[in-house]
């Protein structure tokens, strides 16, 4: 079998320059439709699965990887992707992407729900919009899944989460209800009696009112704390069947979920938050908690972020805590999540190993979310994959070509149609700009 | 002494040939800067690659820091005797980094309501606050900011007001006040806004509700400011007349007007001593404000979040008119919704200045990084510019934004030795700040633990080793 260097030559959709990227992924629709394998040819190709292969190439077919290795299978349409770099795509463990057009406008947000919503639990999965601008705009990025998690609410329960692609296509959802997500920190308090003296015996009756669903709820008699949709939506998470994302900040905070955890084998639960988690990093990852955390936490903005730091995220992971990095509260997670990267790029910058770090942004998170496939370039993965030209954590590197499910989609966004349309302002006279592009 | 008064003096001190010039608000005059530079010592950096701030690049230069100034800059320096000598090989050198558009103080850590002092959102125009006297100096925030290399911030209240207040130029040497910290000579910015945010916060508390509403009361505002202005120059003329004649002809000894402290700051616009520094993200209103500028004779120094700036960079650069943008921040409200990521190689392709800014107690940390992104994405889309040029972005750019070129923003002699070595290419993710000087002294040495400075409020905290 001829080598990636042989075969380079015989491109006929090839990546000659930098500057030719857009083509690679438009020039690869056509290959979906002829049903062809793909392989991308000659990148630095980081599988999560095994070493890093400096001239690899990774075929796909059908939605999927077929195989990972350093020579071209026979009859597939090859392109050449050499001096670039071949991940897994980014995988954001947390954010609001597609659920507004815009953040301050009520009527396109539907991320944060009203405190007066009592009748019914929230669920991600009706509000994500895959034509939403954020969603195109974060695969640019490199960003091929994600998890959207609903804020706010009336009672600490958020409601449900759902995992959801940059595909634009179809739906967007990967998994309805994928998660619950539970605030437990000062925000859950404010939502359930203004202290933690009333908040942590709130969870314990509300996941007692689930685990009695639906008898106690027959008759018409009311849970304790739950009504009954919120019992009913609850009640798979108590049975352990649905990660439960508990926010949780400060130390105390986080002893609490690890005792909640031991009262409650069962849950599955997810730390998010976790900014001194650092202090309990050993306890952590000996009750098995995994973390979603954000690396750029590091003021006392509440005082149950006492003792934020850069290196949270490093410390955690070398105690052997399952850490995942995503855009919790540093910058804006309904329209900036496409900088993941970024934040685990500062994490190596505070001392976690590379490999650590990028696997926080793409194969943890898949985990961690139930999605085990995800995140790992090896035979059978799903063919999510981004083609980078350099290391993907770095702030000058960007995202030339992105597949999901073994799709090349365009790397084009409002923002894209917007810098060509006044890229060049010297006929802004005799050209109105509302005829350009 | 009130304010007017001392302007006055100052100017009447200047003698006749001066009185012409327009008078110059610094923030020394009153509530004056106590800033002390630390002690320094002769410092010579070996063998460093620097981005000088002013669009130069040397890849191999010493840089010898004296007596709080820049004193030489290239190969080979003889340092002067008792100097310490610092190896800089493979690391890189930038001036002290600039952050234009801060909140830190005026909206400090814990952001609890009762530290919540960056908008006085009481009435439209405000221009009689300063954002000084909101500025609590142990925000930790400074400290963060410093060890991402920040020596200079100009500190702005929120854009709840057409008229917001005077901004406060700092130097990020935490002291015990704001007035330790306050920029010797620095002038005043004043914060004006555009777009939905006045017209959301005044909409139903009388107006403006629209953006007309909005300009119509900038319009109202510079009128009373024209006339209030006229009124102190008449003063001003017959107090020379009655200080320049001696004897029996002397008049009489002219009445002050009143002052009023919005339209002294107003007039300070007028006459160019108070630079304008206006939020405004879209196009179309910012074409709007430079024609208020030019009804009312006044120039604009920086359009602030200027997301839109990208589709006027010609304009801008015809009016000379700075631009202060993220590298990516959009769609949190609908005048965000036009970013595109290579707004400041756009804007500088066309020859106008654009200028990085934060807006953030966490972007504030990392403008090296919101330059290199931005800068990498125009590179991506064609628009190549040379990365020494483009720290211009962070160096003499933002400098000249806030009016003080001659002193910071690049590595130059003569020029305040507020210099950063950074780990490595600052262009990367993964460069550290290792040292920062101010005025020539060492205000953070990541290796230090002494020299890493840490507020009242995180005093004893347990912060582990590092943080």
């Amino acid at each position: 079998m001829s080598g990636p260097n042989l075969h380079r030559r015989a491109m006929l959709a090839g990546l000659s320059a930098l500057g030719a990227a857009p083509a690679l992924a438009q020039a690869s629709v056509p290959a979906e439709a002829a049903d062809q394998a793909v392989a991308l040819v000659g990148g630095r190709v980081v599988t999560n699965a095994g070493p890093v292969l400096p001239e690899g190439v990774v075929t796909m077919h059908r939605g999927r990887v077929v195989s990972v290795g350093t020579s071209v299978p026979a009859g597939v349409r090859a392109v050449d992707v050499a001096g670039h770099w071949v991940t897994p795509g980014i995988f954001v463990g947390h954010c609001r992407v597609g659920l507004a057009e815009t953040d301050m406008d009520d009527a396109t947000n539907d991320s944060r729900v009203a405190s007066s919503m009592v009748a019914a639990v929230a669920d991600a999965t009706f509000a994500f919009d895959p034509q939403a601008a954020s969603v195109a705009v974060s695969r640019l990025d490199g960003v091929t899944r994600m998890a959207v998690a609903p804020i706010g609410g009336p009672s600490p329960i958020s409601g449900y989460g759902a995992i959801a692609d940059t595909s634009g296509l179809r739906s967007g959802i990967t998994r309805p209800r994928a998660f619950i997500s539970i605030e437990a920190g000062d925000r859950g308090a404010a939502r359930a009696g203004r202290s933690r003296m009333t908040l942590w015996p709130w969870i314990e009756a509300a996941i007692d009112d689930a685990r009695a669903f639906p008898t106690r709820y027959m008759s018409h008699s009311e849970g304790s704390v739950l009504r009954r949709p919120e019992a009913q939506a609850f009640a798979a998470a108590v049975r352990g069947e649905v990660p439960i994302l508990l926010g949780v900040e400060r130390e105390s905070d986080l002893r609490q979920a690890m005792a909640l955890r031991q009262r409650h084998p069962a849950l599955q639960l997810v730390l998010v938050g976790a900014a001194e988690g650092w202090r309990v990093a050993d306890a952590l990852a000996a009750a098995g908690l995994p973390v979603i955390v954000d690396p750029w936490i590091n003021l006392p903005n509440r005082f149950e972020q006492r003792t934020a730091r850069l290196d949270n995220a490093a410390l955690l992971q070398r105690a052997g805590v399952r850490t995942v990095i995503a855009p919790l509260e540093s910058l804006d997670d309904g329209f900036l999540a496409g900088l993941t990267p970024q934040l685990a790029g500062n994490a190596v910058a505070n001392g976690m190993a590379w490999d650590a770090a990028f696997a926080a942004i793409t194969s943890v998170p898949a985990a961690v979310h139930g999605l085990p496939d995800h995140g790992v370039l090896r035979a059978g993965a799903p063919a999510d994959i981004v083609v980078w030209n350099g290391d993907p954590l770095e702030v000058t590197s960007n995202a030339r070509a992105v597949y999901i499910d073994g799709r090349a989609l365009p790397m084009e966004s409002r923002q894209t149609h917007l810098r060509r349309r006044y890229q060049d302002l010297r006929d802004a006279r005799t050209r109105p700009f509302g005829y350009r592009n | 002494m009130r304010v007017a008064d001392i302007m006055r003096s100052a100017a009447a001190g200047m003698g006749a040939l001066l009185l012409a010039a327009p008078v110059v608000a610094t923030q020394s005059e009153v509530y004056p800067s106590t800033y002390a530079a630390m002690p320094s010592v002769p410092t010579v950096l070996r063998n460093a690659s620097l981005y000088d701030g002013a669009g130069g690049f040397q890849a191999r230069t010493d840089i010898l820091l004296v007596d709080g100034k820049v004193a030489g800059v290239g190969q080979g320096l003889t340092a002067p005797v008792g100097a310490r000598e610092i190896d800089a090989t493979g690391r890189f050198v930038t001036p002290g980094l600039i952050d234009v558009h801060s909140h830190l103080g005026v909206y400090p850590a814990p952001g609890l309501d009762a530290h919540s002092d960056g908008n006085e959102a009481v009435r439209p125009n405000t221009a009689d606050v300063w954002a000084e006297h909101s500025v609590w100096p142990q925000d930790p925030g400074f400290d963060r900011a410093l060890a991402g290399g920040v020596t200079t911030l100009q500190i702005l209240p929120g854009s709840a007001n057409l008229f917001g207040c005077r901004s406060v130029i700092l130097k990020n040497l935490v002291g015990r006040s704001v007035q330790d910290m306050k920029f010797p000579g620095a002038r005043y910015g004043l914060k004006m806004a555009c777009g939905e945010n006045p017209k959301r916060v005044y909409g139903d508390q009388g107006g403006p509700s629209t953006r007309m509403g909005n300009v119509a009361g900038y319009r109202i505002e510079f009128e009373k400011a024209v006339g209030y202005k006229r009124k102190w120059d008449e003063y001003d003329q017959k107090l020379r007349a009655y200080e320049e004649t001696r004897g029996r002809r002397r008049p009489e000894r002219p009445t002050p007007p009143d002052v009023d402290l919005r339209l002294e700051t107003l007039k300070g616009v007028l006459e160019g001593s108070i630079l304008p520094q206006i939020h405004c993200y879209r196009a179309d209103e910012m074409v709007i404000m430079l024609d208020l500028a030019r009804e009312f004779g006044f120039r604009i120094r920086q359009f602030h979040h200027a997301v839109e700036s990208y589709k006027i960079a010609d304009l801008l650069a015809r009016e000379e008119v700075c631009s202060a943008v993220w590298a990516d921040w959009w769609g949190f409200k609908i005048e965000a919704y036009d970013t595109v990521r290579e707004n400041a190689s756009l804007i500088d392709q066309a020859g106008a200045c654009a200028v990085i800014h934060s807006d953030s107690a966490v972007g504030i940390q990392r403008l090296n990084q919101e330059l290199a992104k931005t800068w990498a994405d125009g590179v991506n889309a064609g628009i190549v510019i040379e990365k020494a040029r483009a720290w211009r972005w962070l160096g003499i750019n933002a400098a000249r934004s806030i009016g003080l070129e001659d002193r910071i923003g690049s590595v130059e002699v003569g020029k305040n030795a507020d210099v950063v070595v950074w780990s490595r290419d600052p262009f990367s993710v993964y460069a550290q700040a290792d040292l920062v000087f101010i005025d020539g002294a060492v205000a953070f040495d990541r290796s230090d633990p002494a020299r890493r400075p840490r507020g009242d409020f995180e005093t004893g905290l347990d912060l582990g080793v590092g943080r």
